[in-house]
């Protein structure tokens, strides 16, 4: 059952934007306030856009590695829209904007080359980081994308 | 005979315990619950209609989604999520909201240890806060078995490693009421002796399983008081 904006809502939203006022008070370049809490084991940490809450954990493992790419390791990114965060999220297959979230982040983090993916190789041809990336995302009230990295 | 546990406790005492409601603001009902370093989030979101294809139309059914920490979810969460349902099934009144779907999703911040207590403790105090009916709150322990035949409560990872067998515990929490003590009781005992869940792994014998039960049932008094405590509704101070 999806919700759907009535026409007052859609009138009052414009009407404010135009006298440059969002709905919630800011601005329109204003941004909310950002939370950054890391864990306490390595590897984990928590972030709050407003109302949007998403936690990661990072775990890396020894893996042999493709006889391709001997000298590097390699960076994957699991992005998991719990039902937590909005009932109609079903578990299992994730959505087509939950695969093209993950994927928009994945090349972003991979294309900047963020994570230098040489320096995880160990033994070259042999044993690799493997190093993967899980991010849960516990409330959504907008602006997903931005705060993944 | 004392053991010297790493992080200087007692065999009986539990870790310190930490409880925070309505921490989702999307969800209906969500709870996080702490022991020590073992952290667990619960959300519930409450009664959907329908219910799913080879449940009991008649009565309320519970669906939980356990969602680990990193990894897919494997055999070892279907295993949890099984527990846990049969567990919220036996707390939950079923029969006032008949063919609904009520979705409790646990998801498991840390693990250090006594997982699945938490778990159940989350996602009781969870269902507390979305104001689903409950018959009773629920109070789940973890106790294990050292290998020299003594108890020890609420263990940690380490511990839980080196233990030779553990049980996890779920009792009904302690009663207050006005009621005189004669209606309490269920056939001579006080309810909070009845046993809603027991899950074993490792071998024990009998004696000593009946041992944890003991020493289960005198630790959540301590825990039942704790949640009742912060279940409790806050008032603004003024």
């Amino acid at each position: 059952m999806a919700w759907r904006m009535t026409v007052n809502e859609n009138k009052f939203i414009e009407t404010a934007l135009e006298s440059g006022l969002r709905i919630d008070g800011r601005r329109p370049f204003d941004y909310r306030t950002v939370d950054i809490k890391f864990g306490k084991d390595d590897g984990s940490a928590e972030v709050h856009l407003g109302q949007t809450h998403v936690m990661a954990f990072v775990t890396a493992q020894l893996v042999q590695r493709y006889r391709d790419r001997p000298n590097e390791g390699s960076l994957s990114i699991f992005t998991e829209f719990s039902p937590m965060a909005d009932p109609s999220f079903e578990p299992g297959r994730p959505a087509e904007y939950a695969v093209e979230l993950g994927r928009v982040i994945d090349r972003g983090l991979r294309e900047s080359r963020a994570v230098d993916t040489e320096s995880l190789c160990i033994l070259s041809g042999k044993f690799v980081w493997a190093v993967r990336v899980d991010l849960h995302i516990l409330i959504m009230e907008g602006k997903l994308p931005l705060f993944f990295c | 005979m004392e053991i010297d546990r790493l992080d200087g406790r007692t065999p009986n005492q539990l870790r310190p315990l930490a409880c925070t409601r309505n921490v989702l603001n999307r969800a209906h009902g969500s709870a996080s619950w702490s022991q020590g370093d073992t952290k667990v989030l619960a959300a519930v979101y409450g009664p959907k209609a329908g219910t799913k294809k080879n449940e009991n139309p008649e009565k309320a059914c519970i669906e939980v989604i356990w969602k680990p920490k990193t990894g897919q979810s494997g055999k070892a969460e279907r295993e949890y999520e099984m527990i846990l349902k049969r567990t919220l099934q036996s707390i939950c009144i079923l029969t006032l909201n008949p063919n609904t779907t009520t979705s409790v999703i646990i998801q498991v911040v840390n693990d250090d240890g006594a997982l699945l207590p938490c778990a159940i403790n989350a996602a009781c105090a969870a269902l507390v806060d979305a104001g689903i009916p409950l018959k009773h709150l629920s109070v789940a322990i973890c106790c294990c078995l050292a290998g020299s035949g003594y108890v020890i409560l609420d263990p940690s990872k380490l511990e839980e490693q080196k233990m030779k067998a553990f049980v996890y515990l779920v009792f009904p929490n302690s009663v207050l009421s006005n009621l005189p003590e004669g209606q309490l009781k269920v056939q001579g005992e006080p309810m909070e002796h009845g046993i809603i869940t027991s899950v074993t792994q490792g071998a024990m014998p009998v004696e000593d399983y009946l041992h944890c039960l003991e020493r289960g049932r005198a630790a959540t008094a301590k825990m039942s008081a704790f949640l009742r405590k912060s279940l409790q509704p806050k008032l603004p101070i003024d």
